[in-house]
């Protein structure tokens, strides 16, 4: 196993562990509050890991990029972008009614 | 090169994002939303990092900068919902009542209500009992399991917050109830009743400071706890039972036993979905009415009046008003709260008639002002009459002595220039009595010189007035109108009217032209339309050949005055005038006139 192999393999873990953390907070606050956004959020959220999994998965397998897999999780990220961009104007637009 | 672009749009795209959170910051500046934007503008900043690398590929090392970049913004993400959650859940800031779902904003009125009771129990008696009481509320209600007294001495529902979206607010409520009037119990074993009544109504009130949409649910509590049970326990024993059997055997929804005590769990439980308080008030005022000859003849008339009176003026001022903005004074029976009626029947007869002598205000200024502007033009109408008439009058007079040689004898070239001065003087008075045309027609004038007379003649005598000009141009004029049709309306003006358009027509037509007039009945209305094939009007013209000084054609030597003159006397007339054109091929007038068939 390379050496960046096993930074990759122990940096990840890392992020592993943060969003376990953040997915836990996400889903006590939409237990709370009453944004109807929140499940456009979350599908974005999910695209983005996929799309970060697939590019930095070569990385912890064979320890360099394979550009196919980078493509497709950019396209993966476009996608979770798309999604979010919508979810933050929609969220805007309610805020912005709501808000004096 | 697909990666690059892919990197590029997803550069744009969070560069946009980036923008909207920044934009919700701006109109709602929260910490949170300040840790959303840090930590997502790092994003943009990975995207340009791989458009760098992106020709030779990314180093080995240099591929790090990812998963140390995405720990950073999780890091920031978490700091931002952990700061929402505490900020939602302080029920301190704006959130509470902005992003809390009604349902847990309800669970945390109702937990509030019931540890404002539980604050005052515990110094007399400690937690046991309330612990006690809890159980048991939670074995008959299980909606309320998760619930409970924690070492702070306090009730806590955190647990129920959780689940709360998967239960009816009914259900709840009715447990809520029966918790809440289960310490009120608790609480008036060692208080006087009126004390432990006194609590509620201030838990309420402050519950509903914070919560406004715990009002509905509150509502029903206030009314018959603190309003009627007070003045129903006051009664003899068997006085209560005989409301008691009365108001049990009814549909009211509202028990009571044979202490006075009133249970309306059920009320909650048949609660709808609409209109809420207005249920509520029929249910209150349908018990109100049923105990009241019972309760009267039990403390007396008088005494329950004021009691019920008093229980209402002792009502939490946001919950008094609210209930008074839904009409429920008026509805309430003779002898209770008549002060209040008196005085909101008094403010709103008030603003009635504030509106309606703000009306009369306004009718009078404007009647005012249009006098006003009517006199105004009196007094010009006639400071032109005279100022420009008289001294015109006598000119005309002095040219017409020098020509007949009255004033000594005149020479060829005199004579010559006394005629142009005769014409333009005669121009000039011409221009005036036109200029007096133009104000709006006085209309109650106007109908005291209204008569109904034949169509046909009228048109042809006024053809016959511009005879003199046709000839000049060998102009041709034919006249269709039948001879039944008749017009009403002031034979001179409308005379003026027609002789302004048939002399436009010959003015702008060309010599040996031709001339059309026809007529017809439209309802009871004339409908007059007067044919040219002379030069025509542009469409840029048509829009202003009705204003006054308009003269399109600045070689016709016209001030532009014939066509309003016109205007005004059909409309005068309550009638309408326009025209159709095209350049060229002549123009077309139309004139709709009051009028009818002949006698």
């Amino acid at each position: 196993m390379e050496k960046i192999q096993v930074a990759m393999l122990l940096l990840n873990s890392v992020v592993v562990i943060l969003a376990a953390f953040s997915f836990y907070y996400f889903s006590r606050l939409m237990k709370l509050v009453k944004v109807r956004r929140g499940g456009i959020l979350a599908t974005s959220g999910i695209f983005l890991l996929m799309g970060y999994v697939f590019f930095i998965m070569p990385w912890i397998a064979v320890g360099k990029s394979i550009a196919m897999m980078e493509e497709f999780s950019y396209i993966l990220i476009l996608v979770a972008f798309t999604i979010m961009l919508y979810g933050v104007i929609r969220i805007y637009l309610d805020w912005k009614g709501a808000v004096r | 090169m697909i990666t690059e672009t892919l990197s590029l749009i997803n550069l744009i795209l969070s560069v946009l994002i980036l923008a909207v959170i920044f934009m919700v910051y701006s109109v709602y500046k929260r910490v949170y939303l300040l840790w959303f934007i840090l930590s997502f503008s790092i994003v943009p900043f990975i995207f340009a990092y791989s458009l760098i690398w992106s020709p030779e590929g990314i180093s080995k090392m240099g591929v790090v900068v990812y998963p140390i970049s995405v720990i950073v913004i999780e890091i920031g993400m978490l700091i931002a919902q952990k700061n929402l959650i505490s900020s939602i859940k302080s029920g301190e800031e704006e959130e509470y009542q902005m992003l809390l779902r009604d349902d847990v904003a309800i669970l945390r009125g109702y937990e509030q209500l019931a540890n404002f009771f539980v604050s005052r129990i515990v110094p007399l008696i400690g937690t046991n009992s309330i612990k006690e009481l809890l159980e048991s509320r939670i074995e008959k209600y299980p909606v309320l399991s998760g619930s409970y007294i924690g070492i702070d001495e306090r009730l806590n529902t955190r647990a129920l917050e959780e689940v709360v979206g998967k239960m009816e607010v009914e259900e709840l409520s009715v447990a809520f109830y029966e918790l809440i009037s289960g310490l009120l119990e608790l609480y008036s074993a060692f208080v006087p009743l009126e004390k432990a009544v006194d609590e509620l109504r201030n838990g309420t009130g402050r519950v509903m400071e914070k919560n406004v949409l715990l009002f509905e649910w509150v509502v029903p509590m206030v009314l018959f706890k603190t309003v009627l049970e007070p003045v129903l326990r006051k009664c003899r024993r068997e006085d209560i039972m005989e409301v008691a059997i009365l108001i049990n055997r009814s549909k009211s929804g509202v028990k009571i036993d044979k202490e006075g005590k009133m249970d309306i769990g059920e009320l909650y439980r048949a609660y709808p979905e609409k209109d809420r308080l207005s249920f509520i008030i029929e249910k209150f005022l349908y018990v109100l009415n049923k105990m009241r000859p019972i309760v009267q003849q039990s403390i007396g008339e008088e005494n329950t009046n004021s009691i019920i009176t008093e229980n209402f003026r002792k009502m939490p001022t946001n919950i008094k008003e609210r209930l008074y903005g839904e009409g429920l004074v008026e509805r309430l029976p003779k002898g209770i709260l008549e002060e209040e009626k008196v005085t909101l029947m008094s403010r709103e007869k008030l603003i009635e008639e504030l509106v309606e002598r703000r009306k009369k205000l306004e009718d009078a200024y404007r009647e005012l002002a249009e006098a006003e502007l009517g006199k105004m033009k009196a007094t010009f109408l006639d400071v032109v009459a005279h100022e420009l008439r008289t001294p015109l009058t006598s000119i005309k007079t002095y040219v017409e002595l020098f020509k007949k040689g009255k004033l000594g004898r005149l020479t060829k070239t005199q004579k010559e220039k006394l005629d142009i001065m005769e014409k333009n003087v005669d121009k000039l008075a011409n221009l005036i009595n036109d200029m007096l045309q133009i104000p709006s027609i006085d209309i109650k004038e106007l109908e005291l010189r209204k008569e109904k007379f034949p169509a046909k003649d009228f048109i042809e005598e006024v053809v016959e007035d511009c005879s003199t000009l046709l000839h000049e141009k060998k102009q041709s004029v034919s006249v269709n109108v039948p001879p039944a049709l008749a017009l009403q309306g002031d034979r001179n003006l409308l005379g003026k009217a027609i002789k302004n358009i048939i002399g436009n027509a010959i003015k702008y037509t060309p010599d040996g032209g031709k001339i059309k007039i026809y007529a017809r009945a439209d309802g009871d209305k004339v409908h007059i339309k007067i044919k040219d094939n002379g030069v025509g009007i542009s469409d840029d013209e048509m829009g202003r050949i009705f204003d006054p000084f308009y003269t399109g054609d600045k070689k016709s030597g016209g001030m532009g005055l014939g066509l309003p003159i016109v205007k005004n006397i059909v409309e005068g007339h309550g009638g309408r005038v326009w025209a159709e054109s095209k350049v060229g091929k002549g123009s077309t007038f139309h004139l709709l006139l009051p009028g009818g068939k002949n006698d």
